[in-house]
Formats: C-alpha cells, structure tokens, sequence
C-alpha cells in the first residue's frame, strides 16, 4: 500500500471515530440573513447623513507601501490642450486622494502646463498607477456565466458576443410551497468558452454593448460574466471607500454610494430583484450581487464590496490607490506620471 | 444544487474536518456554522464552483486560523478532541485519530490544510490549488513534505514498538 493511502485510511479511520455531527436548523442561517438585511436598513436611514460627513475623516486603512519619491511631474496625454483652469482642478483631486492616501506630506502644485507633486509616494511615479486614473463603475445586468477562455481551431471574434443565453439565461428565483425562494441552477454557457473576453479598452469605448468580462481572481473558481448593457454608472458617485480584508484574507474595497446615488441604485435593483447585477470597474466584474434572493421583498442598500482589480488581486498599496481614486472623485483631465 | 440540500449532505464533513484541524469540536460549530452562513450569502456564485464544499471548507479553515491567532490557543497542550464518543468507535480508529492529530499538530498552517482539504475533503491536486489560489506545484511540494514528515512519524514509530 502506498503512504497515500496509507495515510487516506488514517484520516478515514480518524474521522470515523469523531463524534456524529447534526447541523443546526438552517432556518437560523435563513433568519441570520434576514436580521442582516433588516441592519442595514436601519443603519442606513440613521448614519447616511453622518458617513457623508464623516466620510473624507474616515478614509482608508493602511498606509502608503513605501517611502516618497520625491518630485513627480503629471502631465496631460500627448496633443492634450489643458488650461490653467482645468489643471488647477485636477490639483485640487489629486490633493485630496494623496492625503486619502496616507501620503500628507506631498504638496501639489500647478506650474505651466503640468502639475508637479512633492513628497510623492512612490505609487504616483507608476504610470499605470490607480492614482492618477478615474476608474469607471458601471452596473451591468448578469446575462449568463462562462468558463475561462479556451483557444479551440474555431475561435470566434469577442464580436459575436449573443446578447441572448438561451436555456442558460439567468433565471429569477422562483417562490416555493414553504414560503421561500427556490434559486434555479444554471450551468455555464459553453458557448462563450471559445469567445476571448472583452478588453478593457473596448469595455470602456462601448459601456452599452454586451461585454464579456473577467471575475476577480481573489475567488478562485469564477470565471467571466456575459453582462448587458450598462444600466447605471457610479463613477462619480462614491460617499466613502474603505479597504478591508475579506474572510479569504484578500483587500477589498467597501464602497459606501452618496444618498443620489444610492437612490439611483435601489431603484434599478428593485427592478432587479432576485436577478443578478455586476459592477465592472475597468473591465473586470468586481462585484456581483444577486439581490436579497431569500426575501418576499425588496430592502434598500447602498454598500458594494469590490474585490480584485489588476491582475485580478488588490495589493493593500493597489486597494488604497483606487480607494482613494474612487472617494476623490474622477479627475476632470486624464494626465500621467513621466520621467 | 439548492443550498438546504449542499447544507445537509455537507456540513458534518466539514465540521468534522475543522474539528480534527483544530482540536476543538466546539470551534469546528462555530466557524462551520459561519461558514455556510456566508456561502448562503453568496449562494447564487458558490453554486456555480466545481467545489462548493472546498470553498466553505476553505472559509471555514481561515476563520479556524484567524481564531486561533486570537485566542493564542497551545495546540501542543490541547487536550484531545472533546465531545462524547461514537458509540461504535473501534480501538483502531481511535489510534488512527491520536495519529492524525499528531501529524496536523507537527505541520504549518497551510499544510494542515492542504492535508485536510486533500484526504478529508478529498479534492484532486488542481482543485486544493484553485481553491486556494496558489500554483499546482505549490500543493504537490506542500503535499509531498507532509507525506515525508507522516513517513518518518511512523518509522519512529515502528522503531518504538520494535523495541
């Protein structure tokens, strides 16, 4: 017999001598979710107002990753005509997201046509740096789930992505006999499989077209999301944006929406109750909730978890900058680090 | 698969998986308990894994660990699980389990939980290492050390009984 399975019947016999396990009553799972949901209600009509207050004070956890790196000059992209004015704006952005940063010693100035950062952190030298871009937020609804791409002979262009999923089309949840919601399950659209996902920079270019886009990595396991059309954008529309940890250890970003927004969001997922929304930020599904699939009706919230970015994973640095670059506001022009 | 049905054919597995990682039946409720609470708030997502059972497993190892760094609990010194006996636990079994936990007590955290999620939760090599989003031959080097440490563990063993 092999050590593997000498060490197989070993763990077997262990277990058989462990002590049966009856699970609780899942209507406790049932009732914790509902209580949860009922929270936040509350939560939200009594602390809206303070968290908008509060908001720019309660900021970010962590701290910048690494020492200043001294001067770093922003500049508009090539054939980019800013005036004073404008420049002077993006200033006063950038002012703000370095200090909700952690990084209170940089000074931030207008001089001719750019804009020269002091006491920097070494992030903002980073061209591709969250720092100096405006990452979109569009909610999208979930058409169907694919798997990873996977190269065949026959592949087909991200042109011809179906806007209909057919018999794995996401379903609404469906009421049963005891009072609850029975969630139909739905493989993934094999389809898609062939279909390479669509760039960020197309993403962007077309917020109205179906788009098929990558999942955080930070869960290991989901694959892509076929979403329609943008419905609702929330670029603009962050009160605060908190960097935690999640249960698996990975950063995530807590996005407190601003009271119009918030409306803006509650109507649309009403519209999609017991259906799923996704939030592309850049080109990735960063957050997908299906919304309160165990309840009769709809509850109000306001509080998205974003996870994954880059890559696929938030770095505590990466997670601040966009944090930050979320609670700031979009920058009125695009500009860069350079050398 | 409706989460009532994943709930009840999975949650002694893993219970009994975080009692043997932890030593300590009354944590392995706890975090077992958290942990299908949040694959119910993510149903409609961990539905669609290969393994939904790996990611709970997965939750409820790390809330195990966040635990146990908390409360600073001396694995050495714990006593042996607690909590009453099968009624048909054979001898044999019961060695096997002292065995078993002294294997888990000699390894890292991660390699607990390699070991775990490989022979209780019985996932292939590919699917500890998507489960826990590191490389296939991070597993395979991290299972092949904890095989070596049981192989000498049980020679030293032998070695005793032989003298």
């Amino acid at each position: 017999m092999s050590m593997t399975d000498e060490l197989q019947e070993l763990f077997d016999g262990a277990l058989a001598s462990l002590p049966p396990s009856t699970p609780p009553p899942i209507s406790g799972l049932h009732d914790r979710l509902r209580k949860r949901r009922v929270k936040r209600r509350l939560a939200l009509v009594g602390a809206s107002v303070a968290v908008v207050v509060l908001g720019l004070g309660i900021g970010l956890t962590g701290v910048p990753s690494s020492q200043p790196a001294g001067a770093v000059v922003l500049r508009v992209a090539p054939g980019t005509e800013a005036s004073h004015r404008e420049l002077s704006a993006d200033a006063k952005v950038m002012r703000t997201r370095l200090e909700l940063f952690g990084a209170t010693q940089a000074k931030v100035a207008v001089s001719g046509n750019k804009i020269i950062v002091t006491g920097a952190p070494a992030e903002l030298s980073d061209p591709n740096s969250p720092l100096t871009q405006s990452p979109s937020l569009l909610v999208r609804p979930v058409l169907c789930y694919s798997g990873p791409y996977v190269e065949s002979s026959s592949t087909a262009s991200a042109g011809s992505l179906p806007s209909d999923c057919g018999p794995y089309a996401i379903q609404k949840d469906t009421p049963t006999s005891g009072g609850g919601f029975s969630t139909p399950s739905i493989g993934l659209d094999p389809a898609l499989a062939s279909i390479p996902s669509t760039t960020p920079a197309d993403d962007l270019a077309n917020p109205d077209a179906v788009a098929l886009l990558p999942g955080s990595t930070s869960q290991p396991g989901f694959g892509r999301y076929l979403v329609g059309p943008t419905e609702l954008s929330l670029s603009s529309s962050v009160a605060t944006a908190q960097v935690i940890k999640d249960q698996n250890g990975m950063w995530t970003i807590k996005v407190q929406l601003g009271t119009t927004a918030a409306a803006q969001w509650n109507k649309l997922a009403e519209r999609y109750f017991h259906l799923d929304l996704a939030v592309d930020m850049n080109g990735q599904i960063v957050d997908e909730a299906a919304i309160q699939p165990t309840q009769n009706t709809y509850t109000p919230f306001d509080v998205l978890i974003l996870q994954g970015g880059s890559g696929g994973v938030f770095s505590q640095a990466s997670a601040n900058a966009v944090a930050a670059a979320l609670q700031s506001g979009p920058l009125p022009i695009p500009v860069q680090a350079t050398t | 698969m409706e989460f009532d049905e994943f709930y009840r054919e999975h949650y002694s597995r893993i219970q009994r998986a975080m009692a043997l990682g932890f030593r300590d039946s009354g944590l392995a409720d706890e975090i077992t308990q958290e942990a299908f609470y949040r694959a119910l708030l993510r149903w409609r997502r961990v539905s669609k894994l290969e393994r939904p059972d790996a990611w709970t497993m997965v939750v409820a190892f790390n809330l195990g660990r966040d635990n146990s760094r908390r409360s600073r609990r001396h694995k050495s010194k714990a006593p042996l699980l607690v909590g009453p006996e099968s009624e048909n636990v054979g001898q044999q079994d019961v060695e096997d389990r002292m065995l078993v936990i002294e294997l888990l007590d000699s390894l890292t955290h991660r390699q607990r939980e390699v070991l775990v999620l490989r022979y209780v939760g019985q996932l292939s090599v590919p699917e500890i290492a998507r489960s826990l989003n590191c490389a296939e031959g991070t597993i395979k080097s991290t299972l092949h050390m904890a095989l070596e440490k049981a192989s000498r563990r049980a020679k030293g063993a032998e070695h005793v009984d032989d003298r």
